[in-house]
């Protein structure tokens, strides 16, 4: 028996093969379908992904046999990565190789082999597609395409996984920047909310020129403070790291909560603002993350704050049908024109500087909404009639409520 | 005793606040101070903290997460291995606002994490609510 020597680029190549991070992980399908088509092509009983470590060759796929690896020195796939083509045995008894080879002589009793290298960027041989007989044969031309094309697909699908556990580090390194940028924007707004604050509280000590001053100060920096939070929570939900915190939610009392986190912007948009509830109703459970919720009406209320035209008034309504409520924000203002309606919910939209006199925004919350209300398996939505009026609304479902009652 | 052990009712007076960046300790002293009359002493660092913390012997560990040096959970540790801090409570301040890295702070013992951007006019509020729900 000879066994093969190790391919040049040994050290770089076993690297890559540790990268891939693949070795005595479990059994994919997409493998097991790859091995399977390749022993029913070839016609042969077994058929491997064969991948070679330091010491061994271990199977991510072993279709028609029970062994999960074997040692390197023995293996024929170990001659078969210094190949650039296929590599043919037709009769391991006949070839000085392998005819005293344990794996010839005893069980699995390899006597004809084929395989196909598994070349990653080109250089890297880690392993091979291979099928095996017990007794000695050829393979046809059709059978050898066959089998290189085979071995393409499992390349791809290792390809593949290089490149997911490529995202999964950025997209990890993405959250560890949000985090970080996060804290550098909060800690200087830290001190300037802090010290307008302490400013603000001695402020009988200002004449009318500084307070409006400060008071332009304050809400914008109230603003960039709204900001790093919503690139935080859209980086968040984003990746699908939403965390939602279901309680048993009083929708009566949290819409109460939302009016009253806005009666300040509400006042100096020169509006006001009321809650309409439906007929005896006092009070309305439902499982759902509160705060989030808030967050949502409360982005409503501010937007129609910031539309509606002066002395106005703003609706809030809840109602209540069998399966679902709906909470609906109404504001009297001129409506959406219609070639913004598109692309309301997208981030970064927002309507142009004469539809918008006061405040700006990010171009976020109603994204935001968006995605807090799916995430509660809801729906989002608006109504608007030019000159008159504009609703958004949106709904949460009654049923699949586990802990409603109780 | 810097501890109120046995659920003793104890007002809360001297709180030793550590935090490096210099326009927040003042802010802070205002707040704590001017406002809410504490007796405050402030440390620029966790080492800094640790050297005076028997001498002034604070009731309370107000304490900024991130910090060159020592952290805000490296400085609770160091002061729990003191001779009767062993139990000093501690509220940490931070700009680290992920739910997970609230939960691993709790996780330490706190009576509370307060966010920053905190308000100054009821900080001293918040830390005497904080303080009497222990």
């Amino acid at each position: 028996m000879i066994s093969a020597k190790p391919p040049k680029n040994e050290a770089a190549r076993l690297k890559k093969l540790k990268e891939l991070n693949i070795m005595d992980t479990l059994e994919e399908q997409a493998y097991d379908d790859l091995t399977h088509l390749a022993a029913h092509i070839c016609d042969a009983p077994i058929a491997l992904v064969s991948l070679i470590d330091e010491s061994r060759q271990w199977f991510k796929s072993h279709h028609g046999l029970d062994a999960t690896e074997t040692p390197r020195d023995l293996a024929f796939c170990a001659h078969a990565i210094l190949q650039d083509d296929l590599f043919v045995i037709e009769d391991a008894e006949k070839d000085e190789r392998f005819h005293d080879n344990p794996l010839v002589k005893n069980e699995p009793h390899v006597k004809f082999y084929a395989g196909a290298p598994l070349v990653l960027d080109g250089e890297f041989y880690i392993g091979t597609l291979c099928v095996i007989d017990h007794h000695a044969r050829q393979i046809n031309d059709e059978q050898r395409q066959a089998l290189r094309a085979l071995s393409r697909q499992v390349i791809s699908q290792l390809e593949l996984r290089l490149k997911v556990k490529e995202l999964k580090e950025l997209d990890h390194a993405k959250d560890e920047f949000l985090s970080m940028v996060s804290h550098e924007l909060r800690t200087p707004l830290t001190s300037i909310k802090g010290s307008l604050a302490v400013i603000n509280h001695m402020s009988s000590l200002l004449d009318e020129q500084s307070r409006s001053m400060l008071d332009i100060a304050t809400r914008n920096s109230d603003q960039l403070l709204v900001i790093v939070n919503d690139i935080l929570d859209l980086a968040k939900m984003e990746a699908g790291k939403l965390d939602m915190d279901l309680k048993k939610v009083d929708l009566v009392e949290m819409l109460q909560q939302a009016l009253r986190l806005n009666d300040s912007y509400i006042k100096q948009c020169g509006c006001r603002a009321r809650l309409k509830l439906p007929e005896g109703v006092k009070e309305l459970y439902i499982v759902a993350d509160k705060q989030r919720l808030i967050q949502v009406v409360s982005n409503l209320i501010s937007n129609a704050a910031k539309f509606s035209p002066k002395d106005s008034e703003i609706e809030v309504l809840l109602d209540v049908s069998r399966n679902n409520v709906r909470i609906s924000v109404v504001d009297y203002g001129s409506g959406i024109p219609e070639e913004y309606q598109a692309q309301l919910f997208q981030k970064f939209k927002q309507l142009g500087k004469t539809q918008n006199q006061k405040l700006p925004g990010t171009g976020l919350g109603l994204n935001i909404c968006k995605h807090i209300v799916e995430a509660h398996h809801g729906q989002i939505g608006f109504e608007s009639i030019p000159g008159e009026k504009t609703i958004f609304y949106f709904t949460l479902d009654l049923n699949n409520q586990n802990e409603n009652h109780s | 005793m810097p501890n109120a052990e046995g659920g003793s009712v104890e007002d809360l007076k001297r709180i030793l606040y550590v935090e490096d960046q210099l326009d927040i300790q003042m802010i802070a002293r205002v707040a704590l101070e001017s406002i809410s009359h504490f007796e405050l002493k402030i440390s620029s660092g966790g080492e800094e903290a640790l050297q005076c913390i028997e001498a002034f012997s604070p009731q309370l560990l107000l304490l900024d997460v991130m910090m060159p040096g020592l952290d805000g959970p490296q400085t609770l540790e160091q002061a729990r291995k003191l001779p009767g801090f062993e139990n000093i409570p501690v509220i940490f301040m931070t700009a680290k606002v992920l739910p997970s890295e609230i939960e691993s702070l709790m996780a330490l013992g706190a009576l509370g994490v307060i966010q920053k951007p905190f308000d100054p006019v009821s900080l001293g509020d918040e830390i005497r609510a904080l303080w009497d729900a222990r």
